[in-house]
């Protein structure tokens, strides 16, 4: 069954249709700590309320679904909002909320005992380093985008693209999408600290790297669902932003969306998450909203630990 | 007030006189109770101010004690966020602090002589025009939310700058922010200006151009001299929105927490990406709960934004005091 997993239109060398068809939908992770085992069966229906909040980003996942689950159960009542992914640690850690939905795993919030929570994986965020168009390029290795971000490469000609200097726009510091990052593609390497800017809205990004006035070297890096024909979005050592090579492993840059609960969450948050985990969710809906199934890999990318 | 002399006031003769007293002890009685509720009013607001401060004071002590003040105003390190991931962060509020009155001081720079024109325009070269378009013009502006200066700077005027701007650089930075800071508070200055030109004495006018002065003599050595109070006044208030302005100013300075080398680059330092105070502030909106470093530095950063507020809203009460009594 060929299913389209990113609506990212088509870039030279991008072909972003997949094969999503696994018969088996156990999204286990490695992680110890992590506990995605998601059941084919269908969901039960459990009565009740609860509130989720934390990850814009996830937000509308995590909304879909609560729509979804309380129209198939009668009695159930999910509030989700949002606050972003620290507010959904520290909610979930201090009891505010049952369910804190989070972009970054529970290890980078200090102020909050991983013991204390339980990590359900629910869904895989793809990044993208992305490019303005008049930088020439489709594919750099890994190492040369770490130079690049370092700030010691400044012109795109050094890595086979047309002689402009390089626009660095990089994300804040505390961002899920820079912390992936940093992680995953600069493994301990610094960014630079005098970019051209830092950005925290997707929006303000894409209009900075593709936007009508925006530099022809301007780069950074984007939730690849959200990368439009404006930019684009690079292939590393030649594997590609795709749910084809995040499954085959060639492609390192991506991480799991996380919902916590407290260990023993109660019932209705736990058949809520059994839900969200469950092949009808994630075939049907996961994909449309931007993410790769939990299944897709059953890797850990750097940012997961 | 009325209430003050009314025992003495005879009855309106065809009054009913037995009506009177009551009447004036009516109003007696709500002249004292709209007093207090004035009085409580201003006194409220007064409350509010020093809650703020003293809620802010707090909130900033744990950088007091943690980083120490010598190295939150002595240190251009600004790394507030950095230890949410990797590392330790650090909290050196040089870069932001300067950038703040680097960016307000150009902003002022543009915005003053542009400001003074307009107020001048309106009061003495075509009060007509001055009065039927220029003002309402300028009130609309007043209104116009930050959001949208910004959003049009970033989308107009910042691609601009990309021409001239250095290699690399995306035409962020001081001078896109001092640009739209200026626009947003030209008609501040101008408003006040304008009504402190307006509210001259005529005679002032009238005596200067009997005594055979042009009008561009009068105007300069004349009107803007005894209106400087005013015009003062619009200068320092245009000062303190800048310098409380973030949204606008995010959208556009590239918000880089490293101050552009002037001393290398001359003028192309102006198109550095740079930081203020607002920004940095914002900046850690979405990790409050999981930064309390980073959140207690930025508690820090609004206390002496308010202090300096409070700083130029005295000097400008001190300097228009001044003024008068020498004037008198």
């Amino acid at each position: 069954m060929h299913l389209r997993l990113l609506a990212v239109p088509a870039i030279a060398g991008l072909a972003l249709v997949a094969c999503g068809s696994d018969t088996t939908n156990n999204g286990t992770g490695t992680s110890p700590s992590a506990s995605t085992s998601a059941s084919s069966s269908p969901a039960p229906c459990v009565a009740g309320s609860i509130t989720a909040s934390g990850s814009t980003a996830l937000q509308p996942l995590v909304k879909k679904a609560a729509d979804l689950y309380q129209a198939k159960c009668q009695g159930a009542t999910i509030t989700v909002s949002g606050g972003g992914s620290s507010t959904g640690l520290s909610n979930v850690a201090s009891g505010v909320s049952d369910i804190g939905d989070s972009d970054v795993p529970v290890s980078n919030a200090k102020s909050v005992d991983p013991t204390t929570v339980k990590d359900n994986q629910v869904a895989v965020a793809v990044f993208a380093i992305i490019a303005n168009p008049g930088a020439g390029v489709t594919n750099i290795t890994t190492q040369q985008a770490r130079d690049i971000f370092a700030g010691t490469i400044t012109n795109w000609k050094t890595v086979g693209g047309k002689d402009v200097p390089i626009t660095l726009i990089e994300r804040k510091p505390g961002s899920g999408t820079r912390l992936a990052f940093d992680k995953d593609i600069m493994a301990g390497t610094p960014e630079s600290t005098t970019p051209a800017g830092t950005e925290d809205s997707t929006q303000t990004v894409l209009t900075k790297v593709g936007g009508a006035g925006a530099p022809p070297g301007a780069v950074s890096y984007i939730v690849v669902s959200s990368a439009d024909n404006t930019v684009v979005a690079l292939s590393l050592d030649g594997s590609k932003p795709t749910a084809d090579d995040v499954k085959n492993g060639k492609y390192k840059y991506f991480a799991h969306e996380h919902m916590y609960t407290k260990s023993t969450p109660p019932p209705l948050a736990a058949a809520f998450i059994g839900y969200i985990l469950s092949d009808e969710f994630q075939t049907s809906q996961v994909s449309a909203l931007g993410y790769l199934p939990v299944a897709t890999t059953k890797e850990q990318s750097a940012a997961d630990q | 007030m009325s209430g003050q002399g009314g025992g003495t006031v005879p009855p309106a003769p065809g009054r009913n006189a037995a009506g009177a007293p009551a009447l004036r002890r009516r109003s007696r009685l709500v002249d004292r109770s709209a007093r207090n509720v004035l009085f409580a009013g201003a006194a409220f607001n007064v409350i509010i101010v020093v809650l703020v401060v003293v809620f802010l004071a707090v909130h900033a002590a744990p950088t007091i004690k943690n980083i120490g003040l010598g190295t939150f105003f002595g240190s251009t390190n600004w790394q507030p966020d950095a230890g949410i991931s990797f590392g330790t962060g650090s909290f050196g509020a040089l870069a932001p602090i300067f950038g703040s009155f680097a960016v307000v001081a150009l902003a002022l720079l543009i915005a003053v002589p542009f400001a003074i024109a307009v107020a001048v325009f309106v009061s003495d070269t075509n009060p007509v025009i001055g009065d039927r378009a220029i003002r309402p013009a300028i009130e609309v502006f007043v209104g116009i939310p930050s959001v949208v200066y910004g959003y049009v700077g970033l989308l107009t005027l910042v691609p601009l700058l990309r021409h001239v701007a250095p290699p690399g650089r995306d035409g962020s930075g001081v001078l896109a922010a001092g640009i739209v800071l200026a626009v947003m508070v030209i008609p501040t200055i101008a408003t006040i200006s304008a009504d402190g030109l307006l509210s001259l004495p005529p005679p002032l006018r009238e005596g200067s151009l009997a005594l055979g002065a042009t009008r561009w003599q009068t105007i300069w050595k004349v009107l803007l001299p005894a209106a400087r109070p005013s015009l003062i006044t619009g200068v320092v208030l245009g000062f303190a929105r800048a310098m409380g302005e973030a949204l606008a100013v995010a959208l556009v300075i590239g918000d880089v927490n490293v101050i552009p080398n002037i001393g290398k680059e001359g003028l192309q330092a102006l198109l550095e990406p740079f930081t203020t105070m607002t920004v940095s502030i914002t900046d850690g909106i979405d990790k409050l709960a999981i930064n309390p470093d980073g959140t207690a530095a930025r508690y820090m950063l609004a206390l002496v934004l308010v202090v300096v507020t409070f700083v130029s809203i005295i000097l400008v009460r001190v300097v228009s005091r001044r003024r008068a009594s020498g004037a008198a």
